[in-house]
């Protein structure tokens, strides 16, 4: 059990600048998840820590010790691949004793914790197998046990369940959490799959192009992005878009796009005002567009007329494509929406959820 | 209109036809297979067991006007004359101690230089490569010259060291080669959870890379053992004691001025196939394909 810390961490792969200037503080027994999309550096941040990846600049903390220069096998970590990486030539015990082997540690303790390894994850009958006669399932399970037996410092993962199906991912994805709570150890996870962030971690880090973009808990991530990659990455679907500019009438402040204007709560963004009468991209989630026909007290400046595109029936709700004037947006509405294809229909923009994001930086406005 | 029962039995007349047509196509290709695979059989055995024959056959005639396999009066005579009134046994150990010795350093050699070719990049890497390459065009012939001079130089002459390094110098290019091939193909991600998992750079390559890389490892030792076991012309030039000939060499001593006793150069050369056959079988085990199957998804 232990923290890590990232200080000022610096990657370059030729003129390539795969992370730049990370610093982040995972505290003990944190699950944090390193999130976004491909190429945004979270794999290497990932590596750098596991020490398969030489620090370009900066300092990488495991417990107090600074690891710079500490090869893998001497950071007390475990790491899950994406790709599983098990021994082909080994059976699935060997796969999961041999670090245990190496650090020559008794027979029966090796023996132990094999078993209490593979009882936790369900996998004892299948000890005596070769990694060639497992499901995918059953494979990221061994190599889930050879990360659990070594009982670690620190787990790293790297994007362990994107190889799986559908089914089976949301079945880990509790398995792991369950895990977590059940080892007490610190675990860093890389995905690209913000469901996956959204549900397992205690906080997320999100990153694009080598940078950190923000980190939080993951409702605090949802609720209040720091810009607009960080609102449009996390959320499914994505947050709407809309080039807007702000308008002051009056006392009241209000979002003007090409088809629709609507008024704008003015505690919530604060920092508006240097904006009136400019370009802001305006930002609001599907789910905070509501059908008016399940709103019936509300407030006429929030109401928005707009053409039906298409409707998708996801079972509880249903996803509507909209659009007015230039701008087209999802509503995620109640299963009972009247809302058909090719009619018009009223919604209604809860804005006391919405966002403004400046138009050059897309850093948020609040 | 056809009634419904009329209609299914034409239904299925026309199915057993095209069943039975199928069936018939897939027994002609098989029957085709066969006929070249007993062909190709009786073109690579036929030889040998004239041999076989040969070596059984009293007296030293190569030719025979009968076609049996075992010969009237067959005898084990010539096998007893070669070992005990002969020097075979010497030859066949020195040619194995050649053989295997150069099977062993060419191995540690090439599987070494083979893995810092496949996983680092170092200046001359490229160039390393290709020279290897390059010293695989030249004739052997060409090289016995400079490699006699070495040897002498060396003060290698006659011996096993001298041979050993000889034919090292023929094999370990080409197995190095052939195990960089192999281990391009090793996924990384397999010696970089060793890596994690507690070894250092040397247990990686000794407990994962080179048990997964068995298949190439048997075919490169197979190359070595068989330039060795077979050779003759380097021998010849760098052997002059009777007493470390190779078997190549000393067969040549089964030839008189005037007559060959063709039944013990025949027994000679079944018995000298031996080690080889026994060889290719041991090593038939570890040529399977999928070795690396499983460790990574697909």
């Amino acid at each position: 059990m232990a923290r890590v810390y990232l200080e000022n961490v610096t990657k370059k792969f030729g003129n390539v600048v795969a992370v730049k200037d990370a610093t982040l503080e995972i505290e003990d027994k944190e699950f944090l998840i390193l999130v976004g999309p491909s190429g945004c550096g979270k794999s290497t941040t990932l590596r750098m820590v596991a020490g398969l990846e030489e620090i370009t600049e900066g300092d990488i903390y495991i417990g107090d010790t600074l690891v710079n220069d500490i090869p893998p096998k001497d950071r007390d970590i475990a790491m899950v691949f994406q790709n599983y990486a098990l021994y082909p030539h080994m059976d699935v015990y060997n796969n999961m004793a041999f670090g245990l082997k190496l650090r020559k540690f008794p027979k029966p303790e090796i023996d132990r914790r094999v078993h209490e390894a593979a009882r936790i994850l369900g996998i004892e009958s299948l000890l005596k197998r070769k990694p060639k006669e497992l499901s995918g399932g059953q494979r990221q399970r061994v190599a889930l046990g050879r990360a659990i037996v070594r009982e670690p410092k620190v787990f790293l993962m790297d994007e362990p369940l994107s190889n799986l199906d559908a089914k089976l991912r949301v079945q880990m994805r509790a398995e792991l959490a369950k895990l977590h709570d059940r080892l007490q150890t610190t675990i860093i996870y890389v995905t690209h799959d913000q469901t996956e962030a959204m549900t397992m971690g205690d906080r997320i880090v999100v990153m694009k192009d080598g940078l950190i973009q923000q980190v939080g808990a993951p409702m605090e991530i949802y609720d209040h992005p720091d810009n607009a990659f960080v609102a449009g990455f996390i959320g499914s679907p994505a947050m709407n878009f809309m080039d807007a500019v702000l308008r002051l009438e009056g006392d009241e402040l209000w979002v003007q796009a090409d088809g629709f204007k609507v008024r704008l709560p003015r505690t919530r963004f604060e920092r508006a005002e240097e904006y009136i009468d400019k370009e802001v991209i305006f930002g609001i989630r599907p789910e905070d567009i509501l059908d008016l026909d399940f709103t019936p007290d509300a407030d006429p400046d929030l109401i928005v007329t707009a053409n039906v595109d298409v409707t998708e029936p996801m079972g509880a709700e249903v996803y509507v494509y909209l659009s007015a004037g230039k701008e087209s947006y999802i509503a995620r509405v109640d299963a009972h929406t009247l809302a058909r294809p090719g009619t018009t229909h009223k919604v209604v923009f809860n804005t006391q959820k919405a966002h403004l994001f400046c138009k050059e930086t897309e850093i948020s406005i609040r | 209109m056809i009634p419904m029962q009329a209609q299914e039995t034409t239904l299925n007349k026309a199915k057993r036809k095209t069943h039975s047509r199928v069936k018939r196509k897939a027994l002609v290709k098989s029957a085709c297979i066969h006929l070249v695979l007993i062909v190709a059989c009786i073109i690579a055995v036929y030889p040998f067991l004239r041999v076989v024959s040969i070596s059984l056959r009293p007296g030293a005639s190569l030719l025979s006007t009968s076609l049996s396999l075992i010969p009237q009066g067959a005898t084990l005579d010539n096998y007893r004359t070669l070992i005990f009134d002969k020097d075979f046994t010497i030859w066949l150990w020195n040619s194995l101690i050649v053989s295997v010795a150069t099977v062993l350093i060419g191995l540690m050699l090439a599987a070494t230089a083979a893995y810092a070719f496949s996983r680092w990049k170092f200046p001359g890497r490229r160039q390393g490569l290709v020279f290897l390459l390059l010293t695989q065009m030249l004739p052997p012939g060409m090289l016995l010259l400079p490699i006699y001079i070495m040897v002498v130089r060396l003060n290698l002459f006659n011996t096993y060291t001298g041979m050993i390094i000889a034919y090292s110098v023929g094999s370990v290019p080409f197995s190095i080669w052939l195990l960089k091939g192999y281990y391009d193909t090793i996924p990384k991600e397999l010696e970089e959870a060793a890596l994690v998992d507690g070894a250092d750079p040397l247990t990686t390559f000794y407990r994962i890379v080179l048990p997964l890389a068995a298949p190439a490892l048997a075919i490169a030792g197979l190359f070595s053992f068989m330039t060795a076991w077979n050779e003759y012309m380097m021998a010849r030039v760098m052997l002059q004691k009777a007493s470390m000939f190779t078997w190549p060499l000393g067969f040549q001593k089964l030839r008189d001025q005037f007559t060959t006793q063709w039944g013990v150069f025949s027994a000679a050369s079944v018995l000298v196939a031996i080690p080889v056959m026994l060889l290719f079988l041991y090593s038939s085990k570890w040529l399977i394909s999928g070795l690396t199957l499983g460790g990574l998804k697909e």
